[in-house]
């Protein structure tokens, strides 16, 4: 028995501005060379499928999930900062109530995680994940630690700037992104394949927060802003699929 | 206009933030409950051991997602999506559409599973865009219910068929 047709669908997602992702076999970060598919990828249609996405409402987090230095009994060492920021779409739209999930190592380099054993300290009151939701404006919040720079074995002397790993869902199943903010001035971002897997520089520039005044907190925290745009749908809706 | 934000990878650390939606994926109406295990592969047909797989399909209550484990083995449970029909005719076999994120994968990898034992299956409109030889790369075979098994590939001559959208 086949069903009776379903409604209208949701506008399409625009495509995406080209070039700006890293390019999926990236010999420089070497866990690529197995990793990346070497068969072309087949064009199909948007459907309902990918134009719509899973909705989290306020109630699938609490209060303090966006302050990862509240989720232990004490407080974590550290650099304490503030990341404020925007999402928005390609459109310049504001992405509303919308999931953010970040995590991060702590401010000596380390994730608090069983495959990670290298030998500088953690933290007992530092796990370094978070997550929030974004406002009405697409506005959102994080209170943490600057995360501190660690090594890899990708290569030789191989260290990782400071970084804070975000995923992001937007509105529908191909708005979705995952990324990592870095902070401005750091010294190993010319050095870090992954940072440079974006092809364009002046591209790569959009994963560096920038610090902001008005965002520092007197006697608490340094503030960073950190904005983020994602697909966003086409302007008028579509005639069929 | 703003400019898009780029990917970069999960890293090996991903379980520290992405948790949501590890509980069975539920959605309204009588569907059938499934489950859906396989490994994640790479290119040297060892299994993705730092993966993670999401599931979406329009209706559910919320993202499924399958961190991959030892051997890239990945479980997930729910229930089967039902035969969609666009308002001009199109139709759509159950599936959920997938996306795969690892260490090593600077981006996103789009796919779909379908399931073996669905008829429909040869009359959906993403199947039929995908060459015959390579169309079982997206389709699990169905078990005893509730099982379905389906490897995800991301390398080599049994590379899953991965989307442009």
């Amino acid at each position: 028995m086949t069903p009776q047709p379903g409604p209208a669908l949701p506008a399409s997602i625009a495509p995406a501005e080209p070039n700006v992702h890293p390019l999926p076999d990236s010999p420089a970060y070497r866990a690529t060379a197995l990793r990346h598919p070497t068969r072309a990828l087949i064009a199909i249609p948007q459907t309902l499928t990918e134009l719509t996405g899973p909705v989290f409402g306020l109630d699938s987090i609490a209060p303090l999930d966006h302050d990862l230095t509240r989720q232990h009994s004490g407080d974590p060492l550290g650099q304490r900062i503030v990341i404020e920021g925007r999402v928005l779409d390609e459109g310049g739209r504001p992405v509303p109530e919308t999931l953010i999930e970040v995590w991060q190592a702590n401010a000596a380099g380390r994730y608090a995680h069983r495959v990670d054993q290298w030998d500088a300290p953690l933290d007992p009151n530092f796990t370094g994940g978070g997550r929030t939701i974004t406002d009405a404006e697409g506005r959102y919040r994080f209170v943490t630690v600057r995360p501190g720079a660690y090594p890899w074995r990708n290569h030789h002397n191989a260290w990782r700037p400071a970084h804070i790993h975000f995923s992001l869902f937007g509105q529908a199943f191909l708005t979705r992104l995952v990324t990592q903010m870095y902070f401005p001035g750091d010294p190993l971002l010319p050095i870090d394949p992954i940072f440079n897997s974006v092809p364009d520089p002046r591209v790569r520039e959009r994963l560096i927060a920038a610090f902001d005044w008005s965002l520092t907190e007197p006697a608490f925290a340094l503030g960073y802003r950190f904005d983020l745009v994602l697909r966003g749908r086409d302007e008028t809706p579509m005639e069929s699929r | 206009m703003s400019g898009l934000t780029p990917f970069q990878t999960v890293g090996p650390f991903l379980h520290l933030g992405l948790r949501a939606g590890r509980e069975p994926m539920t959605a309204q109406g009588l569907l059938t409950p499934i489950v859906i295990t396989g490994r994640l592969l790479d290119g040297a047909g060892v299994g993705i051991e730092d993966g993670a797989l999401e599931f979406w399909a329009p209706g559910f209550a919320g993202i499924g997602r399958a961190w991959t484990e030892a051997g890239g083995g990945y479980r997930l449970v729910g229930v089967k999506p039902p035969v969609r029909v666009d308002p001009d005719g199109a139709v759509h076999a159950p599936h959920f559409a997938v996306r795969v994120l690892a260490r090593g994968i600077l981006t996103q990898y789009l796919t779909r599973v379908y399931f073996g034992d669905e008829p429909d299956n040869a009359r959906d409109e993403v199947l039929r865009l995908v060459p015959d030889d390579r169309r079982a790369t997206l389709i699990a075979a169905a078990a005893a219910p509730p099982d379905y098994h389906l490897d995800i590939v991301v390398q080599g001559d049994r590379e899953t068929v991965f989307f442009d959208l």
